[in-house]
């Protein structure tokens, strides 16, 4: 079994891009559909090697998950895929833990790079 | 100084033909929405700019921008709603990115897919909303947007050197 990545997206067609992409270079892929079920997927497997992360989703957005990921203890790498780019919005994130910004549409040999090189 | 209607046309444009894939050109004015077409639309505020950009298209249009097109026998009716909704979203995420090299930052609301319903897209000049028309192969595609400003925006484009926002496609690692 390959090592496990978390995709959280509140969009299918990303999250299928994303497993695409990935799973050709052996990541097993565990998906969630908002920031509130990736917080459960990553608290329920414990074994998650990376997770990548939307910004803006409903429920709960990335940014906030991983401030909960990392009041749980979870040092799960994290690297956001987003439409965002402003600034601001990646200092928050990188302040808040995350390893890594993507801005959609990706590219898939980027984000094996990216992963490959964080996860853990 | 360009007029800040000619930068929004010209940041939507240039977002329809980078999210569209070869096969897409700019229909003319004559391009109609057909009955039956998939449509989302997604909300956008900011502290100088707010509106909506709407996209609809018939399925086999969707379908044929869809990023995972060719690789599955047939794209299911819940994956072209997810990704209209999608394609809207990275439409604007696009714009924004272009807006941010004028300093204006704008926020995206989730994006929504209107199931059960066809729009027409008739633009009321007056009222700034612009249609943007693309003819592919599997048929037309219209994007619209509604933009709000303050009749006093200008916008500057901000030096290369001092741009400090990411753009599609870029990555950085911390």
């Amino acid at each position: 079994m390959g090592k496990k990545v978390l995709v959280v997206d509140d969009s299918a067609t990303v999250r299928q891009q994303v497993r695409l992409a990935l799973a050709p270079s052996g990541y097993d892929i565990v998906e969630a559909f908002d920031g509130e079920d990736g917080l459960s997927k990553a608290r329920e497997h414990d074994d998650i090697a990376i997770a990548i992360c939307d910004v803006n989703m409903p429920r709960m957005d990335g940014i906030e998950m991983i401030k909960r990921m990392r009041a749980d203890g979870l040092a799960v790498p994290i690297v956001m895929l987003t439409t965002e780019g402003q600034p601001a919005l990646i200092k928050q994130a990188k302040e808040a833990g995350a390893k890594g910004w993507i801005v959609k549409p990706f590219n898939a040999q980027l984000l094996v790079k990216a992963v490959d090189k964080l996860a853990r | 100084m360009k007029m800040v209607t000619d930068i929004l046309d010209e940041l939507s444009w240039l977002a329809c033909e980078a999210m569209l894939p070869g096969g897409f050109t700019r229909a003319g004015d004559g391009a109609e929405e057909p009955e039956g077409g998939l449509v989302s639309v997604i909300g956008f505020s900011g502290d100088r700019v707010r509106g909506v950009l709407g996209v609809t298209a018939p399925p086999e249009a969707i379908a044929a921008t869809h990023p995972l097109a060719g690789t599955e026998p047939a794209l299911r009716d819940e994956q072209l709603y997810d990704w209209v909704a999608e394609l809207a979203n990275q439409l604007l995420g696009r714009i924004k990115g272009g807006l941010m090299d004028y300093g204006v930052t704008l926020w995206l609301a989730s994006p929504v897919v209107l199931r059960g319903v066809s729009v027409r897209i008739v633009p009321r000049p007056e009222e700034g909303v612009k249609k943007f028309s693309l003819r592919g192969r599997a048929g037309d595609l219209c994007v619209w947007v509604d933009f709000q400003f303050d009749e006093a925006l200008e916008l500057e484009r901000v030096p290369d050197h001092a741009r400090d926002h990411c753009v599609a496609g870029e990555m950085l690692l911390f």
